[in-house]
């Protein structure tokens, strides 16, 4: 157990700094769930809430960052507590990006026609963007109780994200080749899918982060990548057309 | 010199290298050292790189300024204290009592954390100690003098009012000028004894940036309270906790990823 520093006020900053990281992910959460939600439902004034508050996830990461930056001008922390506010600035901006890429679901939401999605790509994405909250969900829990040996279970994680996006990219191409007439909507939810495997790897990323907060090491093992939709060949998505 | 001869001379200076690690200015073997009965300094080893900078930090009492005091003896003067162990400069145990303690003294400069500028004159500040040791003509002298002066960065400041006292300087130059009239000797390793705790910021960055320039030509060792300085001016950092040298490494690593908890605790501030 690590001794309170001698400056309790150095300890509460740090604290407070954590916990409105915590509170800043739960938020680009339920940005990135409603967004999902809104594209799946055809739910327009869900995408439209979700647009607009997107502005408090930059208006948060400002604001965090400027408090990490106050810690560092301030206290000047050296070790783990620098690796600690390092950590920070780093959460910050993962979370920010899994807000920008929330609200370009949200926005793509606003371009489609819902109705006619196939029930077996929505259910996909529905797979998907469950297992990108479970992990996104996961590494902030990691991080606020500082559990390094989870940290590392749960980037494990972003594996069967990539599975399974390879999977969807490559059915919803195959669906675009057999019905051209919904091909703008299959872009989108290419795109849609693409940017929910994209909030898995900062996820993942905000799980390494909180490794290195416990440890000031990397996370010991590069995780595999699995996500092969960007080596997809025309060969792979045309014969599996129904 | 005879075949014998040589490959002994040889397995002389092989052991002296194996002792003190490559480029090694100093080295301390189990150095101790006692007020009286109080044991102040335990076992510590370590080497002292040559033509860099090593901090030592710790909490007060921890045993650093005694620590530094050892390298140029300047407990010699006190009857009840004294060092065991060995301490060597160049390979030469310096704790020996056939080591002449002049010698020492010109070889090792020390500033201390208060500016001491004697009265008088900022010129014979300098060239008081030179001419304790050498016999200069004026010209040498006035040579001698303005080089200490300029590699102390104090020149520019002082070369219109030579011959005023150097009690009129403000802390930050009398600093420089103690640290001038340490290098004026041409010494091989400067102590500094927290050399800016009672300079204010500007003074003490004017000091920080002339330590950077001494170690091109001194080894140099500072004992400072202040950890950014540590971090900020020195290449190896030692810290010290009741009379042990608990960790010596890398600056760099020692501030950031220290490998002892104790040293953690106490560069974040969790000591206590």
């Amino acid at each position: 157990m690590t001794p309170p520093h001698i400056v309790k006020a150095f300890d509460q900053e740090l604290q407070t700094l954590t916990s409105s990281i915590g509170a800043m992910g739960d938020f680009a959460g339920a940005q990135f769930s409603d967004s999902v939600q809104a594209l799946l439902r055809g739910d327009l004034v869900l995408a439209q809430r979700v647009i607009d508050q997107d502005r408090q996830l930059d208006a948060l990461r400002r604001d965090l960052s400027a408090a990490a930056a106050s810690v560092i001008a301030r206290r000047q922390p050296m070790a783990t507590d620098l690796d600690e506010v390092l950590s920070d600035f780093r959460i910050v901006e993962e979370l920010e990006r899994i807000g920008d890429l929330a609200k370009n679901i949200a926005k793509r939401a606003t371009a489609v026609s819902s109705a006619n999605f196939p029930l077996e790509i929505v259910e996909m994405l529905e797979r998907l963007s469950a297992l990108a909250a479970a992990l996104l969900k996961g590494a902030l829990e990691t991080y606020v109780t500082r559990d390094a040996e989870q940290a590392i279970v749960v980037r494990q994680q972003d594996e069967e994200i990539d599975e399974l996006h390879t999977s969807i990219f490559r059915d919803i191409v195959s669906r675009m080749t057999a019905d051209q007439s919904q091909v703008i909507d299959f872009v989108h939810l290419l795109f849609c899918a693409k940017n929910i495997e994209r909030i898995g790897d900062h996820a993942t990323h905000i799980a390494e982060a909180a490794y290195f907060t416990v440890t000031g090491q990397r996370p010991p093992l590069e995780r595999r990548r699995l996500d092969q939709s960007s080596l997809t060949k025309s060969a792979d998505t045309v014969f599996n057309v129904e | 010199m005879n075949d014998l001869a040589a490959v002994k001379q040889k397995n002389v200076a092989a052991e002296a290298g194996s002792i003190a690690t490559a480029d090694a200015k100093i080295t301390a073997r189990n150095l101790n050292f006692y007020y009286g009965s109080s044991h102040a300094v335990k076992g510590v080893n370590l080497s002292i790189h040559n033509k860099r900078v090593t901090a030592l930090i710790g909490p007060s009492g921890c045993g650093k300024s005694t620590l530094l005091r050892i390298f140029n003896r300047m407990y010699a003067i006190y009857p009840k204290q004294r060092a065991d162990g060995e301490l060597l400069l160049d390979g030469v145990n310096v704790l020996d009592g056939n080591y002449s303690i002049n010698r020492l003294r010109t070889k090792v400069g020390m500033v201390f954390q208060k500016p001491v500028p004697f009265p008088m004159s900022i010129y014979d500040n300098v060239a008081y100690a030179i001419r304790h040791y050498e016999k200069l003509s004026r010209g040498e002298m006035d040579g001698r003098v303005e080089e200490a002066l300029r590699n102390a960065a104090l020149w520019d400041e002082v070369k219109n009012k030579l011959n005023q006292s150097a009690l009129g300087l403000s802390g930050g130059q009398q600093q420089r000028l103690c640290i001038a009239r340490a290098i004026a000797l041409k010494p091989e390793v400067l102590l500094l004894d927290e050399p800016t705790s009672a300079l204010d910021p500007i003074s003490t960055a004017k000091v920080e940036q002339l330590i950077g320039e001494l170690k091109t030509q001194y080894t140099v060792l500072i004992v400072t309270h202040n950890m950014q300085q540590a971090a900020r001016v020195s290449d190896t950092t030692g810290f010290m906790f009741m009379g042990e040298l608990i960790e010596f490494g890398a600056t760099e690593d020692m501030f950031t990823h220290p490998k002892n908890q104790k040293t953690t605790d106490y560069i974040t501030g969790r000591f206590g």
